[in-house]
């Protein structure tokens, strides 16, 4: 019995003692969470324009700059935004910082702040770096909301996800939810290429699979204005009331969809509440 | 006699599943936009008061694009909101403003995933940060502060 509790006290020193140090840390994002992002400055122009850009044509400042800022509200926070620098950074499913620039065609270009993702105590490694395809994704996703907004916009119904480096429920829920009337990408004039940003080192760290833990995991936000037709109604809606919480990660996101039961609705297109 | 009892059978299943199902409704009323009939200075500055006087912090906002972002002390839901409001003078209706507003809740996670560095032989637990729109504080603020709001205008 003796020897029993000798064991189990020198086991946890075993254990804890010769094991790998553990410590606690936390990356930039988190920081500028817990300090009201004070401090906080968007990139530089020259460091947005890393990433991709694209022409507007037919479209003023204005209408690109408004509708830049209601795709990117619907994707997350926005912390940073001034309309006379034409820069915004949005921090949600993915951070965003962008940058807007007047002429006779109106060039945006967008940029994945993923140096926000590097940890406190190690500013050189970061958890989670984007390979070339999946920034390729959320650019391509980024434009062609925006591009539906300029021109096909007006109305506030194509939103969806942006995609997630690690969940397929956001790629399963573009698919579901295809943008109307959106402008091909052909119609745009590619400015230029994104760089093809490598990811280096990314074997080293054990990024979790389950969705739960991946950073900055899911800006569950609304793909509906309430006025899909019945028959696009996704059958998951009649459990809104059932799941009376959300669990980030987990979620379904159709639970999000506004349910209907096949009524006349307004066909106004600024409806009043 | 066989024939009576499927009827019978088929009848009981028939009132067994119309008894239990219902017609989905929603008790989340998606509005995120709402058209107000004032001049956007009006509007702006009737917002800037509602969200001082709510005790929220003010971490960006930008007049010229009409757009605010805020951070909403935690309440019910133990966690702060984020709501970036965006203001923008409506093109159908002179002298009103569409109002966007979207309010995102916060969540930490700290000590959730044990990242390896195998160089340096230590563990780390990192904390994340996750934000995401939480059907119930929505309505609530949304319905907040559009009462309040319009109150104040």
């Amino acid at each position: 019995m003796k020897q029993i509790s000798v064991v189990m006290v020198i086991t946890p020193f075993v254990f804890f003692g010769c094991g790998p140090k553990t410590v606690t840390t936390t990356t930039k994002m988190y920081q500028l969470f817990n300090t009201d992002f004070r401090g906080f400055a968007v990139p530089e122009i020259s460091e947005i324009k890393q990433g991709q850009g694209k022409s507007f044509s037919y479209a003023e400042f204005d209408e690109v700059w408004d509708s830049a800022i209601i795709v990117l509200i619907q994707q997350g926070i926005l912390v940073r935004s001034s309309k006379n620098s034409g820069t915004i950074a949005a921090i949600g499913t993915v951070p965003l910082s962008v940058v807007i620039q007047r002429g006779r065609l109106v060039n945006v270009y967008v940029k994945v702040m993923d140096d926000l993702y590097k940890t406190l105590d190690n500013p050189d490694k970061a958890v989670w770096e984007f390979d070339p395809n999946q920034l390729e994704a959320i650019y391509t996703d980024f434009f062609s909301k925006l591009a539906t907004q300029v021109y096909a916009g007006k109305k506030w119904r194509y939103l969806t996800l942006a995609p997630t480096p690690a969940t397929k429920v956001h790629a399963q829920a573009s698919k579901e939810a295809p943008i109307k009337n959106a402008v091909p990408m052909s119609e745009i004039v590619k400015y230029k290429p994104h760089p093809a940003m490598i990811s280096r080192e990314a074997s080293e760290y054990f990024i979790p699979v389950w969705p739960i833990a991946t950073p900055s995991q899911t800006a569950i936000v609304l793909n509906s204005n309430g006025v899909p037709p019945a028959a696009r109604t996704a059958f998951l809606t009649a459990l809104a009331t059932l799941s009376r919480w959300t669990w980030p990660g987990t979620i379904s996101l159709k639970l999000l969809a506004i349910p209907i039961n096949g009524l006349p609705i307004s066909s106004a297109v600024s409806p009043q509440a | 006699m066989n024939d009576a009892k499927n009827i019978f059978c088929l009848l009981a299943l028939c009132l067994f599943v119309v008894g239990c199902g219902h017609i989905p409704t929603s008790d989340y009323p998606v509005e995120v936009k709402k058209v107000l009939h004032a001049p956007f200075e009006r509007v702006w500055n009737s917002s800037i008061q509602v969200i001082e006087a709510s005790k929220a912090t003010i971490i960006a906002k930008d007049k010229p694009s009409g757009l605010i972002t805020c951070k909403f002390p935690a309440d019910k839901s133990k966690s702060p909101t984020y709501a970036s409001i965006f203001i923008k003078p409506d093109p159908q209706y002179t002298g009103s403003v569409s109002m966007y507003l979207i309010p995102y809740s916060f969540s930490s996670y700290p000590a959730i995933s044990y990242v390896i560095y195998p160089q340096e032989k230590k563990g780390v637990i990192l904390k994340y940060h996750h934000i995401y729109v939480h059907k119930d504080y929505f309505s609530d603020v949304c319905n907040t502060f559009y009462d309040q709001l319009e109150d104040t205008l």
